[in-house]
């Protein structure tokens, strides 16, 4: 046997695989300090933790840590339902959005196959495209924003997926509605559109794709308990969609990929309205400061409605490390092919002015 | 740009495709749904005594629900740092390197996982190293309804007189594929011996993987059964599973992991999502593996009550397939469909009707107590 690559699907071979945040515990390892040392602002999670109601209902669930969990997640779906008026069968959970994403393309992906996306899009598409062989079609979006009419036009006849990030990870930038609802109006009702609404929670006035699910369309729209919420550690995100296309997606589940302590700290969580009003308040305070911080210093930065600002260094790379030294942890975003800029997550006030101040220090200290 | 006036009905002429619906890969609609059936909360006052999922009723150690709880502070962080901790300490465990451990959304993801990077549509364009899928019957069948959303054939061989795998069999339907053993096996409780497993293992062709399924390893003591992880280090094409939900009794927090050659594991990978175990089963699969008597203890109560259990049941004529794990199976000398129902309504759970066995009754070892009821249960709907 020569290589095994002789062996795996040949588009694997340059797929790049998924980078995630750099872990604090492993920056204070490398660094030699506590982990209570560093800031991470790396991976957009929120800096408030999960809701007390959460966690009491985590510390409630440990006792049945060794039951299998209920499969299909029924009274979390239940309350989902009614929070957004469709009804149960309109929803599927996964372990994280993320798994959602990989159902899709069980559903709809072969070889041969085109998937729609942004240049700049969140890269799970990428990768699920290429997990089952698809094709990625992206999309150019020169200042930053989607081009809904420019992935009209790439639609081919392969094409079963247009996954459309919005708020778009990392640029921070929102499709409005009557952009979606023109761009959904000419989609071929053979193409599944799927919104990736991770960031919805933050916005003040977000459209309604909802809207298309309770119409009929071939639309998923995607949530997830991992970002406003507070849970990315206990793996927990949810499609909706129309009941026939729910249905596909649950033949790619399998029959328990929620975790128990998951289901309740979601189920908790989501009637915690205090919660997420605080949380929503300190991203925007923390967001409009920072950038008014990047003006200031003269940085390049995009106006983010999400709990992230992308903001332009020169070399992402190089102000990465050197925020690294710092204590400080940020994303680089080579692999978003956006060499020249870093994105940072809105923390507490504190953890953003100490954020500030090391970039300034970095900024200044960079030979001319 | 053209293409922007173009409205929808134009554009499905101009696809020549004015399906409605979009195309579903025709393998899924013949794949199995999961049941999403709610856990049926029991009458008001009534316990349910449930022996149905082979779970361990102690739970997991004290040090790993204290590791949940001190967790409490990172659960809004992603767990890529206590993944990596986990991977470390398996691989110790195990005597490999990190590089061959792949963790898993429990077991059933690493069956999953299994399932699509090596099984598949038999076509002409069939990607290399995929084919059909051969499994027992009856045993753990989640993996057949994994392989069917591939596309790819499933071949069930009979287990022999003595329900261990027909090896023999199953090497001679395997195409290429994979070949799934589950050592023991669920839902006989019996175990497929050592010699006959490692002849197996030696003869069969590279382009054949094989996955071992050792969920319920911990239980097995029979000087006829191994663990199979010692011969991955010779077989780029063994695979072995393992699982949290058992002896270390975290079925709901959701943990298992693969152990195999690097190449095997970097086969699979790319067809993983990130993040797919959660923080708090990640920190509790750890603590767990550093305490001692978690095994132990699961090893010395689970033989206490299947010991209680299976004398009861000799008493009134009912052979059990010997078993090494936490569950039993039994001869029920009639149809088991109606006495897992009329058990049901009398608030005893057991495991599910096996069509390969349609008069044998799955039993989960549950705590003393809980075999009490059942058996007072059993016996009147046995009366």
């Amino acid at each position: 046997m020569s290589s095994i690559w002789d062996l795996a699907n040949p588009q694997l071979r340059d797929l790049r695989v998924y980078e995630p945040g750099k872990p604090i515990e492993e920056t204070a390892r490398e660094l030699g300090t506590d982990a209570g040392h560093i800031i991470k602002l790396a991976s957009n999670e929120n800096p408030l933790g999960p809701s007390p109601k959460a966690l009491a209902a985590i510390r409630a669930a440990l006792e049945s840590s060794h039951l299998y969990p209920d499969g299909g997640g029924y009274y979390l779906c239940d309350a989902l339902a009614a929070q957004l008026g469709v009804s149960r069968d309109h929803l599927i959970l996964g372990s994280g959005s993320n798994e959602i994403i990989e159902f899709l393309g069980h559903a709809f992906l072969d070889r041969g196959d085109d998937v729609i996306t942004s240049e700049h899009a969140f890269i799970a598409y990428k990768l699920v495209a290429a997990i089952f062989g698809a094709r990625t079609i992206e999309v150019p979006s020169p200042d930053l924003r989607h081009d809904l009419d420019a992935m009209i036009a790439a639609i081919t006849p392969k094409t079963r997926l247009i996954f459309i990030a919005n708020p778009n990870n990392p640029t921070g930038t929102l499709a409005g509605q009557e952009e979606i609802d023109r761009f959904i109006e000419r989609v071929p009702e053979n193409v599944v559109v799927v919104f990736d609404e991770a960031y919805f929670e933050y916005l003040d006035d977000p459209p309604d794709t909802l809207r298309f699910v309770r119409e009929g369309r071939n639309v998923a729209v995607l949530r997830t308990f991992s970002k406003i919420q507070g849970l990315a550690g206990l793996r927990i995100g949810y499609g909706i969609a129309r009941p026939e296309l729910i249905r596909v997606l649950q033949k790619a589940r399998q029959p328990f990929n929620v975790n128990g302590l998951a289901q309740a700290a979601a189920l908790a969580g989501l009637a915690d309205v205090e919660h997420r009003r605080e949380t929503k308040r300190i991203t925007d305070e923390g967001r409009a400061w920072l950038q008014e911080q990047f003006a200031a210093m003269d940085l390049r930065y995009v106006p983010s409605v999400a709990n992230f600002v992308l903001v332009n260094v020169g070399d992402g790379a190089e102000i990465f490390r050197a925020l690294l030294h710092r204590q400080i942890i940020v994303r680089a975003l080579k692999g978003y092919n956006l060499a020249e800029w870093i994105r940072i997550s809105v923390g507490t006030m504190e953890q953003n002015r100490r954020c500030i101040a090391a970039l300034r220090e970095v900024l200044g200290n960079r030979p001319g | 740009m053209n293409t922007i006036s173009i409205s929808r009905r134009q554009f499905a002429r101009l696809l020549g495709a004015g399906a409605a619906v979009a195309a579903v890969r025709p393998a899924l609609s013949l794949a199995v749904t999961p049941p999403t059936t709610p856990v049926t909360p029991p009458a008001a006052g009534a316990t349910v005594v449930r022996l149905s999922s082979n779970e361990n009723p102690y739970g997991p150690s004290t040090k790993a629900l204290k590791s949940m709880t001190d967790a409490f502070g990172i659960a809004c962080r992603y767990p890529d740092a206590q993944a990596e901790a986990l991977v470390e300490a398996l691989a110790k465990l195990n005597g490999v390197s990190g590089d061959q451990i792949l963790l898993g959304d429990g077991s059933s993801e690493i069956l999953k996982l299994c399932a699509v990077t090596f099984t598949g549509a038999m076509t002409n364009e069939k990607p290399a190293g995929r084919g059909n899928l051969v499994a027992a019957d009856p045993t753990f069948e989640a993996i057949l309804a994994y392989a069917k959303v591939r596309g790819a054939e499933t071949v069930k061989v009979p287990l022999n007189a003595s329900f261990g795998h027909d090896l023999a069999k199953m090497g001679a339907a395997a195409k290429e594929g994979l070949v799934y053993i589950c050592n023991p096996n669920n839902p006989t409780a019996s175990i497929t011996p050592k010699n006959e497993l490692r002849d197996f293992i030696e003869k069969t062709p590279r382009e054949t993987m094989i996955l071992v399924d050792e969920a319920y390893f911990h239980y097995a003591d029979s000087a006829d059964y191994e663990s199979v992880i010692p011969l991955i280090k010779d077989h780029p094409n063994l695979l072995v599973a393992r699982t949290f939900s058992k002896i270390f009794g975290m079925a709901g927090l959701r943990c298992g992991y693969c152990v195999a050659q690097k190449e095997t594991i970097e086969r699979m990978r790319p067809h993983q999502m990130w993040d797919s175990v959660n923080v708090m089963a990640l920190v509790a699969a750890k603590s767990n593996l550093e305490d001692p008597d978690q095994l132990a203890n699961g090893r010395r109560w689970n033989s206490e009550a299947r010991s209680f259990v299976i004398g009861e049941l000799d008493k009134m004529g009912h052979k059990q397939i010997p078993s090494q794990a936490n569950f039993i199976m039994f001869d029920l000398k009639r149809p088991v469909v109606p006495v897992i129902k009329a058990l049901k309504e009398r608030n005893v759970q057991v495991g599910r009707l096996f069509p390969a066995l349609p008069n044998h009754m799955r039993l989960t070892i549950g705590k003393k107590a809980e075999m009490e009821a059942f058996l007072a249960a059993f016996r009147q709907v046995m009366a």
